[in-house]
């Protein structure tokens, strides 16, 4: 699920890169340079100021960056992966203040309850699909998730 | 204004309310299957959610996760495009009971739309001129009988639960009529869950002309003229051009006119479309369209006006702020529905975008979500792009458009650029001499 704050990362201008860009560009008597961590890019050019800005979501083929709409890459494509089957609000445990359902390392068997989702004001149990140990818990309390996202990884 | 829109549709419409909504200020939330994931509003969204598997049931019209999306994403609005839940009464009021606001009319208007009886019986009530046919719903042959001695023949048997073309059988004569009402009460049942059925005179030789209209809910509504629709293909548009070339100045006003007049009595919110047929100088109203239509752009270009702009702002509960007299026509503009099919045999092409080069230049204008890399799902309609030319004159625009369906490129597919290049070098077309008919005994004969 793609939120707000994954499109336009906070911009926050690295004065101390710049400083150290600033020398060797001086020293070594460039015009322009251009650097790029994550999805932010800061490029500065003699004459020209200083930029920094967040990639945008170019529609290129397979090595797009940005707008991936899944959650986190590896667990999320591990074969235990429990998926979602709603959109809606996840719940760790029965009731705010109650125990979390299950915890990381936990056995569970086939059909016991793993966490609630809240849609349109009606809880829904997500039982496991099968028996197995709980290898991560991929949300937290209170998070909205999408139809698929994975939620728990079973081993 | 509204801070957030959940735009609850795919495609180049999903894109198209992307944009306005963009241009205003506004966040936007894409829901989308998971076939749509790469779908070009879904990158440029600034939020999106994956709301079901590919099927339209498990996702674009399944009300309960899109409601649920618009409670997650804290959407002030939603929008509900063209098709899937636009022109779904029951999830217009859901919408609004659960605290956002329904960008369209209201539900009440939507319903009594959505049944075309019950639409006929309304226009009449509020003077708009209808086709001559049954009084409401035929239950028996023998009511059949009576209303065609009435009102002669060729009939056509519709199905009160249908639209946009489809549950329409034609009976040429007495002894063709009952097998009519048969056929098409059991596809009617079958497509739209009600077999209710009326009948109306068969027109020889009409054109579609359909009035686009805007009105705010509170008693004003104007109309940004009227398109000629004509060029169908088993009742599907596949050429779009405004003005009418059949109509005069004159006509335009007073269709226009008894049109705003009667909606403007109903107190009718947001966009619309009033339907008719016209023939040999008279109107007569087929069905309404409570929503934005597909070929919405083509009255944008001759008016400058954005509608879903304005939808966007009377949802607000905002008055409207154009009057009649401030609404001008200029020029012609046409449209071409571009689909991902074979140009002669129409079998669907979905498939992975190749290369990709849209027309450019003064008075082109292209709706389409596609781009090169981009993979077109196989499970919704084949609708990829729509050319829209607009010109200072009728000529203009058809040299204009002769030029840009030559520029355009898309690759890895097959399209109906093809076709819309024969269609358009056509005398009848070039002369604006056709009618509803028109295309189809074209292509048979070609």
């Amino acid at each position: 699920m793609k939120t707000g704050s994954d499109k336009m990362a906070k911009l926050t201008v690295d004065t101390d890169l710049v400083d150290v860009l600033a020398d060797l560009m001086e020293k070594k008597g460039l015009t322009e340079v251009e650097v790029t961590v994550g999805d932010q890019t800061l490029r500065l050019s003699k004459g020209g100021g200083v930029h920094t800005f967040a990639h945008m979501p170019a529609p290129a083929p397979a090595a797009s960056v940005a707008a991936a709409p899944v959650a986190a890459a590896g667990p999320a494509d591990h074969p235990g992966a429990v998926k979602s089957p709603m959109v809606g609000t996840v719940y760790m445990s029965p009731q705010p203040g109650n125990p979390a359902f299950i915890s990381v390392g936990d056995t569970v068997t086939e059909g016991q309850t793993l966490l609630i989702i809240e849609a349109m004001k009606v809880m829904n149990p997500i039982p496991a699909p099968r028996a197995g140990k709980v290898a991560a818990i991929l949300v937290d309390d209170a998070e909205p998730v999408e139809f698929d996202q994975a939620l728990i990884v079973l081993e | 204004m509204f801070d957030k829109v959940l735009i609850a549709n795919r495609g180049e419409i999903a894109l198209r309310i992307h944009r306005a909504c963009k241009e205003m200020g506004i966040q936007t939330v894409a829901i989308h299957s998971t076939a749509d994931a790469d779908a070009m509003h879904v990158r440029l969204a600034d939020e999106a959610v994956c709301i079901g598997p590919p099927a339209p049931k498990d996702s674009y019209l399944n009300m309960a996760a899109i409601l649920s999306a618009a409670n997650i994403t804290g959407a002030d609005a939603v929008h509900p495009g063209v098709g899937f839940l636009a022109e779904n009464a029951d999830f217009a009021e859901m919408v609004e009971e659960h605290g956002h606001v329904f960008i369209g009319p209201t539900p009440e208007h939507i319903r009594v739309m959505g049944d075309k009886i019950a639409a006929k019986d309304k226009a009449r009530e509020i003077g708009i001129p209808v086709v001559p046919g049954s009084d409401g719903g035929i239950e028996t042959d023998e009511e059949a009988f009576a209303v065609a001695k009435n009102v002669g023949f060729p009939l056509i048997v519709k199905a009160a639960a249908g639209g946009g073309g489809r549950g329409m059988k034609v009976a040429e004569n007495m002894e063709r009529l009952p097998e009519a009402l048969s056929l098409c009460r059991s596809e009617a049942k079958s497509a739209f869950g009600d077999d209710a059925v009326y009948l109306e005179r068969y027109l020889g030789h009409p054109r579609h002309i359909e009035v686009q209209v805007l009105a705010d809910g509170q008693g004003n509504c104007i109309h940004l003229g009227e398109r000629d629709c004509s060029l169908q293909r088993r009742h599907q548009k596949v050429v779009e051009e405004a003005p009418s070339p059949a109509l005069n100045a004159t006509e335009r006003q007073r269709i226009g006119k008894v049109v705003t007049d009667a909606l403007a009595k109903m107190k009718y919110r947001s966009a619309g479309t009033v339907e008719f047929l016209y023939e040999d100088g008279e109107f007569f109203f087929i069905e309404m369209n409570t929503r934005l239509q597909v070929e919405h752009p083509i009255s944008e270009m001759i008016c400058g006006i954005d509608l879903v702009r304005e939808q966007i702002r009377v949802a607000t509960g905002a008055p409207l702020l154009i009057k009649q007299e401030d609404v001008k026509f200029n020029g012609h503009a046409i449209e071409c529905r571009i689909t991902a099919e074979d140009p002669d045999t129409f079998a669907p092409s979905p498939g992975r975008i190749t290369d990709y080069h849209a027309p450019g230049g003064l008075g082109v204008r292209v709706d389409s979500h596609l781009y090169s890399g981009y993979s077109i799902p196989p499970y919704y309609d084949s609708l990829v792009s729509k050319l829209i030319v607009h010109g200072n004159t009728r000529n203009e625009c058809l040299m204009r458009l002769r030029r840009a369906l030559e520029e355009y490129v898309i690759g890895g597919i097959k399209t109906t650029i093809p076709l819309h290049e024969r269609i358009i070098i056509e005398q009848a077309f070039i002369n604006g001499d056709y009618d509803i008919h028109w295309l189809e005994r074209w292509m048979g004969l070609k």
